[in-house]
């Protein structure tokens, strides 16, 4: 038989010359250079951003950008500190708001709630976290404005309040799943042991599982502050973008500017090249290092929680060091010797000889007060942590209602501590869960409120004949948003078309070809910042580089272009996570089989980690059909009358539509309301897709 | 396997058919069928929602023509022009001679309309009346921009005493642009030049002459100006110098405190590009100047 | 599968004999004795010393069990007969691997012609998420074999030999995920020998199995070992008594006595290998 002879020839054979055209070097060396325009791509939008800023910084002295206190570029004021200090409150209110509700529902879901109930809260956290900003933005406009000026009988409603609580309410569902996790993360021993000895349910909660993740509730919250620092046209429609600090310095119903909305609002009209122009660059790249700064201190501590709780050492690094007699003697001198730098740091920088002896004074009054704290026994330390917070409550309180009455509450308030600690576990317990309950709740209603407020208002619009299947007229007045609804997916189908072969070919290869290099390490630190830098950043590169650089009009391709670069480190790193997870046993076996290591990969490890890569790239789609920012600038127009498929045209969006609603057509409200729900929908359907997937794979995976 | 290996095999050749679909019809012939010629214009977002009606109603004539619209501010506006990124650059300000230097003294101007700039206030503001009939001069303007006057008692001591909201547009807006060059002009007779600029990055800054025209009217004790166009029910036009601000009042120049608004070229304008501004000058244009509210440069 | 159903069967039988006959055609023309053969080997995993001169022979057509206690080092040997320590970053080797004469570390040598020959069983089951039809012909197609028919004339055979036809006939298009463990190590035995491999690695084969599912595997290698020859790494001594002809004993990285079965467990020439083997420690 013919074919048996084939079977013997190959089984026997010992010439296995078929073996010698391996295609391995091929496929690497396509994937490195794959993997190199990526990176390529990525180390190009900080070197870009720096090369552009950097005449500004040549021109304006640091001092006068970092400590002005007077922001007009056209009149060659660049005093960047209220905005920086704005920006640093609102954050700090929001914060301030988000994190007993985020912790409260994370607790919840985490501990308290049925498992099935668990499944779908969690689902919808991670399903909201898709809102894109504009519809925040849409909402905190028409109705927490207003609500906000009636409540306080003010003359406006735009204000650091309003922007915190909004922001509040985009880090919320940030905070609880990274919190959750965290909860999650905590090994049931660590619980059991407690019960063990006869702890309550709370009791446990509160002494054993939430210090055990406490590490992961600080990245929350670091993830938070990224969140709501790189937030841009919530913060435009909603805060009122006054660049001055707020009168007193804890009034927050005074309005404020942050630095994304200023970036946002002066760059379209400044003129090209000039140094108005490249002041905002300036804003861009300040907010860039304040990103890169709160996203490294946000990974390294969640690696540091892998290793706690997978046991794994840290690394030896320095260990010669660490022995050495000077290290001992900085660890113990290590608050002098910070105070000092610090100080230090103070008097070096160019700042006026007030500034220099305030700073001064707040750090050596810091480390004396930790020096005190050090001095304290252990069971008392806590006291003075709360008497620290408890003075701050009160000073702010003070500024608002009157020393007297401040005093008196900051009494009752400990008063009301000190009778808690007095009650029974079995009453703090309840006392405590209706808390958390209450927390829950809220979290619950404010989030339910935004999503039906625009549900009920925007529902009857989408039933109106020509809405979704017309054109708009009358500057978005009448008639459909047809146009906005197909822009929105070219620009996102392209985007995902654009950035998922680049980030899968260079996750592939940072996993499993790249060595574990400096390098490698460089690449890697690049992509992980840029996958928390604000989406405002990518739209000046992509303004900067496609438009004034390579020439390129405002169009689709632009578009595409910049939200494409915006996602490229989202897939790269879920490429490469999904890929990592897979079982090194696959490969080995494979590998053991005489395969070359790519017949592996390709035919083994892709396709297992396939469902992996998808939902990070639904999320990418999910990410750029809800962005604003990168195409405001760069690949929008304003009406259109017909469909167009060109690449080189300008194109409506959803979001941008949305936002020209919002700010030039306000007697629009119910057709912005209809743009609105469009645009939930169409995003939350793919978030939700994504974890469907994510989900069903996670139950089928068997190994 | 092999199944789903044609499952995929499908999928990915849609999705790449799709897309090879996508770019060649993006390089050869628009969907409409018919070769279709495209321009681009951006610039000032006080001109951009009356720029976008005409281009609406120009391709409703000329469906072979797609006119994309942008507003992007003034300043970008005009620089796109020199940049050769647009083909007709709108602004809201006078062109400055820095930018037609730039351009090597290649831009046309094009003064389509003409607009005032209303000294506005919410018609709530308890003295509204007061405000209407005695009006405000041109210093009174400038010193309460410039933040002199605080409060509405600082004006005159019959008037509430509230502090004054001042609103204004993001720096580097056409209408700003304006506004200020026009208040700090005739505030230079003053003898007080000094304060001026500080003060004024303290106010709340909105993004259109919309949303100015919003926020004034629901803030009874608000301050602001904006396009007379956009001057509604909720809105008090106060009389400036004495004079209120009407078609008339700008037209014959006794009003001060107005502008043009511009269209750009650089170089002069051809084919599609010609044919649409001249239609923003005809008949037909002018009647979308008139209906969004500014005044129309012939009667 | 099924698609000449009495000329299929009368295909296997056929191919069968003429298969055994093949390979023992085969071995006789290499005379010599031992098929693998190390030479001062010595390995480093950073700077961790984990084999140290390691001299050894392995007989054709026998079982030689490696046993020690964990850590020192029976693994890592066992990965150097086909290469597989080349995967993880920071190892070095010197010395040498005679394979057939050759040495597997020489460069010129592609390691994928050697892996191919030289099958490996791991620790754990490692079927690949696919089915199990095509976990089979997984490593034929890599070689080359595209013929559908010749396939699944493999298939059968290889499930045959690795004694679980039977249990999974019906549903060669179920994942392979959905067996047991047992099943699961059966499926990666049966899938080694689908590239017709002359040695048999196997890792502590039965060290994440059950008691019965252990039984299965061992009479498995009994009936192997007829055909192949096999190198087994455990650390279950009555395993290595139970089913081997050689037994090496390592310690700390070090080979401390090498000999027959029945030798090294009757009569240990070492004091480490008694105190191992009458479990003074281990």
């Amino acid at each position: 038989m013919a074919t048996e002879t084939v079977y013997d020839q190959i089984l026997y054979k010992e010439d296995l010359s078929y073996l010698k055209k391996n295609r391995d070097p091929i496929i690497k060396w396509t994937l490195f250079v794959f993997a190199s325009i990526a990176t390529i791509f990525v180390f190009l939008i900080i070197i870009f951003l720096f090369i552009n800023g950097a005449p500004f910084f040549a021109a304006v002295p640091l001092n006068d950008f970092l400590f002005g206190t007077n922001w007009l570029p056209t009149a060659g004021d660049f005093g960047a500190l209220p905005i920086i200090v704005d920006t640093l409150l609102v954050t700090f209110g929001a914060i301030i708001i988000a994190l007993p509700l985020g912790l409260a529902t994370a607790i919840f879901i985490a501990e308290i709630a049925p498992p099935k109930l668990r499944k779908a809260l969690k689902f919808t956290v991670e399903i909201l976290a898709g809102i894109p900003s504009i519809v925040y933005g849409f909402f905190g406009l028409i109705v927490l404005n207003v609500i906000i000026k009636d409540i306080f009988g003010l003359h406006y409603g735009n204000s650091w309040l309003s922007g915190s609580f909004i922001l509040a309410i985009m880090a919320l569902p940030t905070i609880v799943s990274v919190c959750e996790d965290a909860i999650r993360a905590v090994p049931d021993y660590y619980r059991n042991a407690s019960y063990a000895m006869g702890a309550t349910k709370w009791q446990t909660i509160r002494k054993i599982v939430i210090p055990a993740g406490m590490s992961g509730i600080t990245a929350a919250i670091i993830l938070g502050i990224g969140r709501a620092l790189g937030e841009t046209m919530a913060m435009l429609l909603v805060i009122g973008n006054c660049k001055t600090f707020p009168e007193p310095l804890t009034n927050l119903l005074d309005c404020v500017a942050v630095i994304t909305s200023t970036i946002a609002a002066g760059w379209g009209p400044t003129e090209q090249g000039s140094l108005e122009q490249r002041s905002y660059l300036a804003l861009a790249i300040f907010l860039f290092l304040m990103t890169l700064i709160i996203n490294t201190i946000a990974n390294l501590i969640l690696s540091r929680i892998q290793r706690k709780f997978s046991g794994e050492r840290s690394k030896k690094r320095f260990s010669e060091f660490r022995e050495s007699k000077l290290y001992k003697y900085m660890q113990k001198y290590k608050q002098l010797l910070l105070t000092i730098i610090i100080s230090g740091l103070f008097i070096l920088i160019p700042i006026d000889f007030v500034s220099r002896v305030i700073g001064v004074s707040i750090c050596i009054g810091l480390s004396f007060l930790m020096y005190i704290r050090k001095k304290v026994p252990q069971n008392k330390k806590k006291w003075i942590t709360y008497g620290i917070i408890i003075a701050f409550v009160g000073w702010v309180l003070s500024t608002w209602i009157g020393i007297l009455l401040a005093i008196t509450i900051c009494v009752l308030i400990l008063g009301t501590i000190y009778v808690i600690r007095r009650i029974s576990t079995v009453s703090q317990q309840r006392l405590w869960f209706s808390i958390i309950y209450l927390f829950s709740l809220l979290a619950v209603i404010i989030v339910g409120i935004l999503v039906s407020y625009i549900v009920v208002r925007g529902f009857p619009v989408l039933l109106e004949p020509d809405f979704l299947t017309g054109f708009p007229s009358d500057n978005g007045r009448e008639g459909g948003i047809l146009p906005a609804i197909v822009g929105t997916l070219e620009l996102t189908l392209g985007s995902i078309a654009f950035a998922l072969p680049l980030g899968v070919c260079a996750g592939i290869y940072l996993s499993e070809y790249a060595k574990n290099n400096r390098i490698t390490k460089i690449i890697r630190a690049g992509i992980d910042n840029l996958n928390g830098t604000p989406s405002i950043v990518f739209a000046l590169f992509g303004f900067v580089f496609f438009i004034l650089f390579f020439g390129l009009g405002r169009s689709l391709l632009v578009g595409i272009l910049t939200l494409g670069l915006m996602i490229l480190p989202t897939i790269i790193r879920t490429t490469e996570e999904a890929v990592k997870a897979i079982p090194q046993s696959f490969r080995e076996g494979s590998l053991a089989l005489g395969s070359s290591k790519w017949q592996g990969i390709g035919k083994i490890v892709f396709p297992a980690a396939i469902p992996g890569i998808i939902t990070g790239a639904i999320l990418g789609m999910g990410r750029s059909a809800g962005e604003t920012a990168p195409i405001m600038f760069t690949a929008v127009r304003s009406s259109a009358r017909w469909i167009t498929f060109s690449l080189f045209e300008p194109v409506m969006a959803l979001t941008y539509h949305l936002y020209r609603l919002n700010t030039e057509v306000l007697d629009a409200v119910d057709k912005a309301a209809g743009t609105a729900l469009t645009l939930l929908i169409l995003v939350l359907l793919l978030y939700a897709f994504a974890f469907i997937i994510r989900s069903r794979y996670e139950k089928r995976k068997q190994w | 396997m092999e199944k789903k290996s044609i499952t995929y095999l499908a999928i990915i050749g849609m999705i790449a058919m799709f897309f090879i679909g996508w770019g060649v019809t993006s390089l050869l012939t628009p969907v409409g069928g018919e070769q279709r010629a495209t321009f681009v214009i951006t610039g000032s977002t006080t001109t951009e929602p009356l720029i976008t009606e005409c281009a609406d109603q120009f391709m409703a004539i000329n469906p072979n023509v797609d006119i994309s619209v942008s507003g992007t501010g003034s300043g970008s506006g005009i620089s796109d022009t020199i940049n050769g990124l647009n083909d007709i650059g709108m602004s809201s300000r006078n062109i400055k001679t820095t930018e037609n230097d730039t351009a090597g003294g290649t831009l046309i101007d094009y003064k389509f309309a003409k607009d005032g700039i209303a000294i506005i206030i919410s018609a709530t503001h308890p003295n509204a009346t007061w405000l209407q009939i005695n009006g405000l001069t041109m210093d009174q303007v400038f010193l309460i921009y410039n933040g002199t006057y605080n409060t509405w008692d600082d004006i005159n001591p019959s008037l509430v005493a509230q502090s004054i909201d001042v609103y204004t547009r993001p720096d580097g807006s056409g209408t700003r642009g304006s506004f200020e060059e026009l208040v700090t002009k005739d505030s230079e007779e003053l003898g007080d030049n000094s304060g001026y600029q500080t003060s004024v990055t303290g106010y709340i800054e909105v993004a259109s002459n919309t949303v100015m025209a919003q926020q004034v009217g629901l803030n009874s004790y608000g301050f602001g100006y904006c396009g007379l166009g956009f001057v509604d029910a909720n809105l008090i036009a106060v009389p400036v110098n004495g004079v209120v601000p009407s078609v008339a009042t700008i037209l014959d120049e006794t009003y001060a405190i107005s502008r043009s608004l511009h269209m750009l070229t650089n170089g002069p304008a051809t084919g599609w590009v010609q044919a649409f501004i001249d239609f923003v000058y005809g008949p037909y244009g002018q009647k979308v100047v008139e209906d969004e509210g500014f005044i129309r440069i012939w009667f | 599968m099924k698609k000449e159903n009495s000329g299929d069967v009368f295909l296997v039988l056929k191919f069968k004999n003429k298969n055994k006959e093949k390979i023992r055609n085969r071995y006789n023309e290499y005379n010599d004795e031992f098929v693998i053969e190390t030479k001062e080997l010595n390995l480093w995993y950073e700077d961790n010393h984990a084999l140290k001169n390691i001299n050894m022979k392995f007989r054709k057509n026998k079982v030689t069990a490696i046993i020690g206690p964990s850590g020192c080092g029976k693994s890592t040997l066992l990965r150097c007969f086909n290469r597989m320590n080349d995967v993880i970053e920071g190892c070095r080797i010197e010395g040498e691997v005679l394979f057939k004469g050759e040495n597997l570390y020489n460069n010129n040598a592609d390691i994928r012609i050697n892996r191919k020959k030289i099958g490996m069983i791991f620790q754990k089951p490692n079927p690949f998420p696919m089915s199990i039809y095509d976990n089979i012909i997984y490593g034929p197609k890599i070689h080359k074999i595209e013929d559908n028919e010749i396939l699944e004339e493999i298939t059968e055979n290889c499930l045959k030999r690795a004694v679980l036809w039977d249990e999974v006939k019906d549903r060669l298009k179920d994942t392979a995920m959905s067996l047991s463990g047992g099943q699961q190590q059966r499926l990666c035995i049966a899938r080694a020998l689908a590239v017709e491999p002359e040695i048999l690695l196997m890792d502590e084969p039965t060290a994440s199995l059950d008691p019965i599912a252990t039984q299965k595997i061992e009479d498995l290698i009994f009936e192997l070992k007829k055909e192949w020859t096999v190198i087994i790494v455990t650390h279950n001594m009555q395993q290595a008594a139970r089913i081997s002809d050689y037994t090496g004993f390592m310690y700390l990285g070090e080979l401390i006595e090498y000999g027959e079965t029945t030798q090294i467990f009757e009569n240990p020439h070492q004091k480490l290998t008694e105190n191992y083997i009458t479990g003074r420690f281990g």
